[in-house]
Formats: C-alpha cells, structure tokens, sequence
C-alpha cells in the first residue's frame, strides 16, 4: 500500500476523505451528525420526509431480492444470505435491507478505509466503477463475507455509495468451504480481495471471472454471488439516481444527513425509554481442542481457550460504552476479530434488540463508544492472523450484550422485550468431490436455524433463530442435497440440548446425513464451542448444553438398506447411550468444537451434525408442568432430565398413550428440592474464603491459569478488579514463570479504546 | 395498532409478566410505541404482590428487588423477604452457592458428551437461603471473581431519566 498523502497536499484538501474526517470534527464540535442540530426538513414537511425514507427503504429491499436472484448460491438465493445498504459520501450508512445486517457497518469501514487511503485520486472513482472487498482488517467479519459498492454521481459530484454484501459459500481456502477452520494465517483462509477496483462502466473486469474460476472450488458460486452483488448495488444506484430526479439532489443530501441524526437521537432517547443506567458487567467463553488435527501449521495453536469479559456502562445521557478490556491475546488460530467485527455485531444486535422500527443507520451506533485493546484476539496487532473464523469471536461476546439486555429490559418493564438472544451457531463446511464427479466446496447453510435463547414471558425460538441473520431460514433439504454428496437420513429434533429454566432456551435439532456417490467428502465443522460455554441463561435459567458431532465411518448401511432394517435417524433420548451408534455399524467418533475429520467420507460414511439450543430464563423449578407436557408430547425434553432439573413428577395417563405431570406429586417433589437447596448450597463468604486460598496458591487448571496470565497482561484494570474482589495485596500476580505465556508476541497496550481510525488497519 | 403508544392497565401487564397474555396481544405492544409510564404501572404491580411494606425503587429480576428497607437503606431483597444487602455490594455475595466443577455434578444437567471441561469451566449456583429459589445461574472459569451482573445508577435513573427524586 503506497504512503496516504498529507491532508495538506491540495490534490486531497476538499476530497471525500477532509470530507470525512470534518464530519467527525463537526460530530465532536456540535454533537450532532454533520452539524445537523435543527431537523429542519422533518419539521417543514414531514409527509415528503417520510416519503422519500420509505422510497429509499423500497430501494434497498428490492435490490436485495433483484440481486438475489442472479445467484446460484441457495445461501444468497434460499436462505438470504445479503443485505443492500446505501452509504453517504463519506461512508455513513443511511438505509438498508434485511438480511446479514452485521454488514452494513463492515460495509461503511471499507469505503471509509478507501477514502482514507486516498482512492479518490488513484483509482479514482467514476460512475459505473465496482469496488470489492472481503478483507476483514479493512472492513469484515471474515472472508466469505465479500461486498461490492458502487459511487452515486448526480451532476459529476459523488453524492453517495451503494453496495451489497453476500456470503459465498466456498472461498478456496486450506480445507474446502466458506470457514477453513485450519486457517492460523490469512495466507490460508482462501481468496482475499483487498479493496479492489473489479470493474467499470457497469461491467466486471474479465481478468477477475478467469482468476476466480481458477482460485476457488465451486466457481459458479463465487462468480455468480458477484453477479448478484454487483446487481443489486447497481440497481440499487440507479433507483437512487431516479429518485434523486423526484426530489432534488439538495433535498436528498439534506435529508439522509437528517435520518442519521435523527437515528443519533433516537438512539439515545430509546435507551433512556427502555433500559436502565448503571454499570453492566458479564463473561462468555470460547474455546477449540484442535490439537494434533492434520494439517494444521506449525504456528497454529490448536487447542485455545480465552474468556470474552464485557463490560457496559450505560450513562444518564442515554449513551452506551461497551468496553472489550479483559479480552486475551491475538493466537495462530482462525477465531480472531476485528473491531469492525465487533462493531457489526453491535449492529446487527441492535436492530433486534433496540432499533427495531426499521430506522437504524450509522446514527445509532454515534450514540454508542466501543472499546477494544490492541494486541488482544479483538484487535490483533498482526494482520495477518486468520480471522476465517471470526464470528466464533464475536458471537460469545454479544452473547454477553444480549444478557445485558435481557437484565435490563426486564428491571425497566418491558417485559416482552427481554430475550437472550443467542450465541455461537455450528455448521459444518464440505467439499472434495462431489456426486458429478466435479471438485467442489460449500457450507452446508442449514445453519441458519437453530433454537434462541429464551424470552421473560415465553420459551425461545426453536429451530429458527440465528443472531446474524434475523430472517432465519434453514432451506429446503433437498437444495443441500444438490449440492453436497450427501443424503438426508432425517432433520430432527434433538431433545433436551436447551437450557432449562422457567422459561426454557430455543431447541435445537439434528441432521443425519449419509455420503452418497462420493469417496473424497473433506468435512469440517465450524462456529462451534468444544466444551466451555459460550453464553449464559439469566435469573436462574441454565445455558445449553455443549456442542459436538459424530463422524461414523465404515458402516454397514448398505447392508441395512437393502435388508430394509431400521436406520439411524439420530441420537435418540440418552446420549450416553445414543441411539445412532446402537443401529450403525462402523468406527465411531465423537468430537466437540471446531474439527477436521482426518480422513475423507466415502460412500456410506454418516455425519450426525447437532443444531444448538441455548439459555433458558429463571428457576427450572417454576417450570409451568403445562408446558413440559407439550414439551414432552413433542420429543423437546425427556421425562429423566424434566425430573432432574425441573423437579416434576412424570406419569402415564390412564391409557397410557400419553406422559402426564402429576401437579401435586410435583409441588411436594419442588418443595424438596428447594429445601435440598438450603442444605447443599453454602455461604458464599465462606466459599470466597476458601477459593482465596486456592487462588494464593495457584490451584487452578493449567488453562485457567494460563488464561488469567494472558488476560491479566492485556488489562491492568481487570487484574486490579481480580485482586480486588479475592482480597489479593498488589503483589499478587499471574506473571510467573510456571505459567505460559500463549502469546509472547502480541501486543501489550495495557488499556483499551476506540479503534475507527481507517490508517491503523 | 403499530405506530402508537399501548398503555397497559395493572391487570393487562399482570398478566403479561405471568405469560398468560395471548401472544397475538403482546406482538401488539411489540410492534407498539414503548410506554414512558411502564415502568411506574410495573413497580405498583410487583409491589401489590409482595407481602412487605418496602418500597420498591428497582427490580432487579423475577425475584430480587431494590427497596428502601425501613433502616433507610437501599437494599436487595427477595420476594420472601430476605434481605441481601446494600445494593452496590453484589447480592450474590450473601446468597447460598452451589458450584457444579466436577464431571458428576455437572453431568446431572449435562449427561455424557455434554458435559462441559471442569478445567474451563464451573456452574455456580446462586440460592436465596431462605426460599431456596435459585436466584442466578453463571457459568465461568474456576478461580474467576463472583460476577457483578448489574450496579445501577439509582440518582441518574429518578433524577435524569424519571424526573424526580429516589424514593
């Protein structure tokens, strides 16, 4: 990258990029969105200003689904992997369609990093000219994730930016798919287009279809998910332009600087309505166990386990600052971040968690400050560290947010809204050789429907909920079966995988999918936790259980096809005794979290791929029996673990053709156990006391030590709140010999803050 | 109707936080304006539903409030009346707690396979250790603080945002 010329050089003194920075100037001079402090169009005619929004929010939905279209990808076309958005000149977005919302941030920091580097003068930027993206230090969450924009000119000035964003299915990285989770460097997370000029004049370069058709497995996938980005950002362009004619281009620019500052101020005004100020605080974790798997660099840490603290403090200006401090170090690993990451899934969060009228733009987040440290796995000081895997990042952290969330509009009354959300979201990516012979890569986005967390008043969603993408969808089967060598044994409900509590967590579901007419299937999963977990539940409710996948192989069931014997359709009640390994004949394996399978799928080879459920809401013990019946009737929990954990007292109905709650049996049953309670629990001043001791002496797991040196390394404010809380002198410290160091090359910086200059990426 | 404010009555919102409103009426106020009175309309039906006389200054959760108690403090207490201290030490800290860091005790939640690494992390269970009701579930690393879920600014939330003074 050539040096960023001086702001002084007059070449650049009035180009979009002084444009840009004065608009930050003006936000911190006068606290309003480019200066905007009287809405003064909103206030002379309210009905044209609304129109012209709704006009614009027409655009944006019907350029996502035009776009749409011209693809070939069931992830672009089936499941609604995209979103459409439009942008300032200076890169601030204004509007957008449903769908990967995460992007319409990612999106912005891409055309602010061109303007920063002076693209304005070399390319240059005209009407007609593509720009492309999937580098995830320059704007991205990771790779599969590539967006093209497009400049709006009126009259030969630029008035804006166009763009849309798809996630492609397979990216030609070290092992096949959209997610290569071998991926410890960028060098092997697949095709990497840097802010790259890939047309003009409306029309895709040649040279970018030919290196694409020889870069990437599945080319079709790639080359037509561009075709329909670059539709539906220049449809998008040319709506605007027509619309622009209606109203003016003053009125235009007048307006869309109105709609963000009016987002700025809804913003604040909305968390003063809903929730409560105060100082929030939560931690989720994130881990893999990939140690030894084939193929991994020799730099790559295999196993990772790091802690994903989050604090949020919520001021009586209405105004949130959510601080990443307490984060561990950047690791060879596919699971980092980028602040532009975290700062999408503050987007995509908040258009479900607060900004739900379909009003969100850049406005929204100006009432909101996020704080990362650099050097830690949030804001890695070396980029090239994969961040294939990204969002096994960023979802345990806004898992945090969602708690937060959840806590606060139940406190403030707004019962109705308070929802747990969700967090990580298993997959798996394929690929090898495909059922016509061809080599072939995908991820298999049936992903994008899984059980959320649970609600105040209510359960969560099952099987239908996904925090990226609100519009979940999880496609037909027989879409995936085109695509991937595989046939489904069945789609099924896995019981028992949510977190129970009054309320209980979204269930999840199961896959058990057969190899068919292939004997090179290279599987992989992806966006898993091994085995700490990656959310929570609230007030007493319990996160869902941990995730993992069989891989079998060898099997007989050929045989069993044609002796037309009972197959495998998933694990059955008991995972200690599951029901697949009891029907299947065949080597079976086990794994939890991110894995490659160290050989490839042959014929018959079946893969039983679970689909999370996650946290549940408030004491299982004041589980309504009502509920747990229905439950009951629809295989979502077993009559064992309702017991256990809910306390009621399961019996057959007279006819025994149906499970039944005995409520007084139960009642008894609960009063017991609430009474065992009393007993087993103790003081919790007696255990700190205790726990002290342990934590003087340095009796803790090797990880967990290790974990706390790093952490502590990065933040000097939460080891003073580590010491604080244990009653710990100053001297106390993890900075010993005896415990690793993970990573003795990242970054110290010791304190966090807001990472949105575009020159330090 | 979207695009207005829905006013729920004491009865309608009762009903609501007992998940007995019919979901067609709670999508209603979903889609709904919020109600900048909710929060005095929810405070006067919790407050209806306990049997002591503190006040009620912040709900916390299904079971723990902030209440002026009658020493002037403003204290966490649970709907059985047991009270958990001042509010911005953490409640937790005078609960009962039941740590689930072994394979057993936390297979009895999650069996076999999903059992989470006791080296990674541990279930602390927090009961009021009067009722016995399991007030709050976390889940972090062995070693790790007694998490702080939420310290509220009292003064900003009645001065700044309700427009009076802290009960």
């Amino acid at each position: 990258m050539s040096a960023t010329r001086p702001l002084e050089d007059t070449t650049v003194q009035f180009s979009l990029r002084a444009r840009m920075e004065n608009s930050k100037r003006m936000l911190e001079s006068t606290g309003h969105y480019n200066g905007v402090e009287e809405m003064r169009l909103n206030e002379e005619d309210v009905i044209r200003y609304e129109l012209l929004y709704s006009r614009l929010q027409s655009i944006v939905i019907s350029s996502q689904q035009v776009g749409s279209r011209v693809a070939c990808s069931p992830g672009t076309r089936e499941v609604g992997e995209s979103v459409v958005g439009l942008y300032t000149p200076e890169g601030d977005s204004i509007v957008f369609s449903g769908g990967i919302m995460v992007h319409v941030h990612t999106m912005s920091r891409f055309i602010k990093w061109m303007l920063a580097h002076d693209y304005e003068v070399d390319p240059g930027f005209k009407h007609g000219d593509i720009f492309e993206n999937n580098d995830t230090y320059i704007g991205g969450v990771h790779i599969p994730d590539v967006m093209d924009v497009t400049p709006i000119f009126w009259e030969g000035e630029l008035i804006g930016w166009a763009g849309m964003v798809t996630h492609v299915l397979e990216v030609g990285g070290i092992t096949p798919g959209s997610m290569p989770v071998l991926s410890s460097e960028r060098f092997t997370e697949g095709l990497i287009i840097c802010a790259e000029k890939i047309g003009e004049n409306d029309h895709i370069y040649k040279h970018y279809e030919v290196r694409a058709e020889r870069s990437v497995r599945s080319p079709d996938l790639w080359i037509l998910d561009t075709k329909a980005r670059v539709t539906g950002a220049l449809g998008a362009r040319d709506a605007v332009l027509s619309t622009i004619e209606e109203f003016g281009a003053d009125y235009y620019k007048q307006a869309t600087d109105e709609y963000i500052e009016g987002a700025r101020r809804a913003q604040l005004e909305r968390v003063k309505t809903m929730l409560i100020p105060g100082t929030y605080k939560e931690v989720t974790m994130c881990d893999q166990m990939m140690e030894g798997a084939p193929g991994l660099s020799p730099l790559a840490d295999g196993d990772v386990t790091i802690i994903e603290p989050l604090e949020m403090e919520i001021d009586g200006q209405g105004k949130m600052t959510i601080d990443f401090d307490g984060f561990g170090s950047w690791r060879y690993w596919s699971g980092n971040g980028t602040p532009a990451a975290l700062e999408g899934g503050l987007f995509v969060s908040m258009s479900q968690a607060l900004n739900f009228d379909g009003r969100i733009n850049h406005g929204s987040v100006l009432g909101c400050e996020l704080k990362f440290s650099k050097g830690t796995v949030v804001w890695p000081d070396n980029k090239y560290a994969s961040t294939s895997l990204g969002w096994n990042l960023v979802m345990p952290g806004w898992a945090n947010w969602y708690r937060m969330m959840a806590r606060s509009t139940y406190m403030r009354g707004f019962v109705e809204e308070s929802f747990l959300f969700g967090a990580l979201t298993p997959c798996y990516d394929a690929g090898g050789i495909d059922q016509y012979g061809k080599v072939f890569g995908g991820t298999n986005f049936e992903l994008a429907a899984q059980g959320s967390g649970a609600r105040a008043i209510n359960d969560g969603i099952d099987f239908g909920y996904v925090l990226w993408n609100p519009e979940s969808d999880m496609g037909n089967a027989e879409i995936w079966e085109q695509l991937f060598p595989q046939l489904y044994l069945s789609r099924k409900i896995l019981p028992n995988c949510h977190g129970f509590g009054k309320y209980r967590g979204g269930n999840g579901w199961q896959s058990c999918l057969m190899t068919h007419r292939s004997n090179q299937l290279v599987l992989t999963t992806e966006l898993c936790q091994a085995r700490a977990f990656d959310h929570q539940g609230v007030f007493g409710g319990y996160p869902g259980k941990i995730h993992y996948v069989y891989l079998i192989t060898d099997t007989d069931i050929k045989q069993r096809i044609e002796n037309q014997d009972e197959l495998p359709t998933g694990e059955g009640d008991n995972p200690l005794d599951p029901e697949i390994t009891k029907l299947l004949g065949g080597n079976c394996q086990i794994t939890h979290g991110n894995m490659t399978a160290a050989k490839p799928m042959k014929e018959g080879d079946v893969l039983l791929m679970q689909y999370r459920g996650m946290g549940g809401f408030g004491d299982p013990l004041e589980r309504n029996p009502t509920m747990i019946e229905t439950d009951l009737e629809n295989g979502i929990v077993t009559p064992v673990m309702v017991e256990k954990i809910c306390g009621v007292v399961v019996e057959q109905n007279k006819t025994g053709d149906r499970l039944t709650i005995s409520v007084d049996k139960t009642k008894a049953r609960r009063q017991s156990l609430r009474n065992a309670r009393k007993t087993k629990g103790i003081p919790a001043k007696e255990w700190m006391k205790q726990q002290r001791e342990r934590i003087k002496a340095y009796d803790l797991p090797d990880v967990t030590l290790e974990i706390f040196k790093d952490v502590s390394s990065h933040s000097r404010k939460w080891m003073r709140e580590y010491r604080a809380f244990w009653d710990l002198d100053d001297s106390f410290t993890f900075d010993i010999p005896s415990i690793r160091d993970v990573n003795p090359f990242a970054m110290r910086s010791g304190v966090s803050r807001v990472a949105d200059d575009p020159l330090e990426f | 109707m979207s695009g207005q404010i829905v006013e729920l009555d004491e009865a309608t919102l009762g009903q609501m936080i007992d998940g007995e409103l019919p979901w067609g009426d709670v999508h209603h106020v979903q889609s709904s304006y919020k109600d900048p009175n909710r929060f005095d309309t929810y405070v006067k039906v919790l407050q209806s539903r306990v049997e002591w006389e503190d006040p009620i200054v912040l709900p916390l959760s299904p079971y723990l409030s902030i209440v002026k108690n009658s020493a002037g403090v403003y204290a966490v207490k649970c709907l059985c009346g047991c009270e958990f201290g001042d509010y911005r030490e953490n409640w937790k800290t005078n609960a009962l707690i039941n740590v689930r860091d072994t394979e057993e005790s936390l297979g009895e939640i999650y069996p076999g396979p999903r059992c989470p690494d006791p080296e990674k992390n541990e279930i602390r269970e927090f009961y009021c250790p009067n009722c016995g009701t399991q007030l709050e579930v976390d889940a972090v690393p062995p070693g790790y603080p007694i998490l702080v879920n939420f310290i509220p600014d009292l003064e900003a939330f009645y001065r700044d945002w309700l427009g009076r003074e802290l009960p």
